[in-house]
């Protein structure tokens, strides 16, 4: 039987740990694109200096559920929370590296001033950045609904992202003459879509601590024919 | 006569009629007119249905079933209408908070609460399809078929192999009682630890060891069901792991029921789990399932400690 009020104690801090984590990783997101926009490359190191602090948390955060889950064997409700914070911990901490890389690009977009802004990218990061919003909020308020309209948002950024890809790849192709910043820009592009992916993951972890269904992978066509081909798991062999 | 190599310790076996041996045939009503060879432990029927038109997968009989028990001691109605059936081979457990029933309903499958002055019970239990609550069911041989191993180790003060061999003893075994005194140790992983003193009191065991000897003791009038009720309670870490594994090792064999108030033991040891409350059966599903995705609010309030 868990020590109820101890382990309370114990989740309330580690909510605490993931919702700074979120807010520093949505300022990380922030700054980053306000430093491609404007071209500001000293905002720009500024966001790859931060990414050590997020390094840190996810460390922190990571140590904090192993202490849990050792100290309190917990169950049910409390174990799916443990195994959503250890994921999305992981996903949160990839959106800081992706940042950083976006931010990265900042030099390289400076000597190009409106290329950005002709494109969907700007689209693409506002869209990412409602996504990551709204995930946090899902997982703040244990929210469920909020956690699936963030999943289906995901579609529409990809759309976008490939839209960009074909429009830069064209722009290249017809002899472009900035093709290095135009390479940059796939590559923001290409952060972008991954972060929305990341967002997405955090909304489907957050549907299975609240809901215990697993939302991945739907094209595997739920349990039924992924238990069909692998060996079970239920280790009562012996 | 049975033969035995121990006859220092053994006068009850000398004296023994040579009656036949505690039966392995699943018949609660005819307490000593079979031989053991004969008859395989099986509860099927000549009548029952060709297994060759049985589905392979779903087609287990229940071992117990369990329909509709209500008990009362006095005025209070301890279990309120329990419905639930106990695959055999399997190790179910028994969870709840103090006073849900789960012992209740443990003593209730090898009628031991009609010991008790005052109570009052209604509803059917089945052991392989029987009734043990048959008019004709003799209450002793469903104990002997339905065996109880306790909370606090209860050897008897005598020597290690007494306590083994005492059941099959009393009921006139006339087998090899070494050989049965062996099995049953080895069964109940003890074996290794008393084989160079059988003959040295069972009081000089330590706690895990006695608890141990107790399952052996059980094992030796070859049930078919073990109950359990809290076994490891009082048991240090380590014993209590002996006693875990043994549990595992013995639903090869044997379908056991267990009552414990830790659930991490539930988890760790039983395939299914059932969850009372206030005499009522709130939810009974594969551990893995209750314990990761309980079906009802209430199972996963006491789960995690919310209550209880």
């Amino acid at each position: 039987m868990p020590n109820r009020s101890s382990l309370d104690q114990e989740l309330v801090s580690l909510r605490g740990l993931i919702a700074d984590m979120a807010n520093r990783v949505d300022e990380q997101f922030a700054n980053a694109m306000n430093a491609l926009l404007q071209g500001d490359t000293e905002l720009a190191e500024q966001v790859v200096d931060g990414d050590d602090a997020i390094d840190a948390l996810e460390l922190r955060i990571d140590k904090q559920c192993e202490r849990i889950l050792a100290l309190h064997s917990p169950v049910a409700v409390d174990l799916r929370m443990l195994i959503m914070a250890v994921k999305i911990n992981t996903d949160f901490e990839r959106i800081g590296d992706h940042c950083r890389n976006l931010s990265r690009n900042a030099r390289h977009l400076a000597n190009a001033p409106g290329l950005l802004a002709d494109t969907r990218l700007p689209k693409m990061a506002d869209m990412s950045r409602t996504m990551l919003r709204e995930a946090e909020m899902a997982f703040l308020e244990n929210d469920r609904l909020k956690a699936r309209k963030v999943i289906a948002r995901d579609l529409q950024v990809n759309r976008l992202h490939e839209e960009t890809f074909a429009k830069l790849v064209k722009m290249c192709q017809d002899g472009h003459e900035q093709s290095e910043v135009i390479a940059h820009l796939l590559t923001v592009s290409k952060a972008l879509e991954r972060i929305s992916d990341h967002a997405k993951n955090i909304a489907q972890s957050i549907v299975f601590m609240v809901e215990g269904r697993d939302l991945r992978h739907r094209g595997i066509d739920g349990e039924a024919s992924a238990s069909a081909d692998l060996p079970p798991v239920d280790g009562s062999s012996g | 006569m049975p033969t035995t190599n121990e006859p220092a310790e053994n006068p009850a076996a000398e004296n023994a009629p040579p009656t036949p041996a505690p039966s392995s045939e699943p018949s609660l009503n005819e307490p000593s007119s079979n031989g053991r060879a004969d008859t395989p432990v099986s509860s099927e029927e000549p009548s029952a249905s060709d297994p060759a038109d049985v589905p392979s997968e779903p087609a287990m009989e229940p071992k117990l079933n369990i329909d509709d028990l209500h008990f009362w001691y006095g005025e209070n109605h301890a279990l309120q209408g329990i419905t639930m059936d106990i695959q055999p081979n399997k190790v179910t457990a028994l969870i709840g908070p103090s006073g849900c029933g789960k012992s209740t309903l443990l003593r209730c499958l090898n009628r031991m609460n009609e010991l008790i002055q005052g109570t009052t019970m209604e509803g059917t239990v089945l052991v392989d399809g029987q009734d043990i609550y048959d008019e004709n069911a003799d209450p002793v041989m469903v104990r002997r078929r339905v065996g109880m191993v306790f909370q606090k180790p209860n050897p008897f003060p005598k020597t290690i192999y007494k306590n083994v061999a005492w059941g099959a003893e009393i009921n006139g075994y006339d087998g090899d009682l070494d050989a049965l005194v062996e099995r049953s140790l080895r069964q109940a992983a003890l074996w290794d630890e008393v084989k160079d003193r059988l003959h040295t009191s069972a009081l000089d065991l330590s706690g895990g060891q006695q608890q141990r000897l107790c399952i052996a003791r059980t094992l030796a009038v070859e049930p078919d069901v073990v109950l359990m009720d809290e076994p490891a309670s009082a048991l240090d870490p380590i014993a209590t792991s002996k006693v875990e594994e043994t549990i595992t090792e013995l639903k090869k064999d044997y379908t056991i029921v267990i009552v414990t108030h830790n659930m991490q033991q539930a988890s760790r040891i039983s395939d299914e789990t059932a969850f009372l409350y206030m005499g009522r059966l709130v939810e009974m599903n594969p551990t893995d399932q209750l314990f990761t995705r309980p079906e009802k609010d209430r199972t996963e309030a006491y789960v995690t400690g919310r209550f209880g």
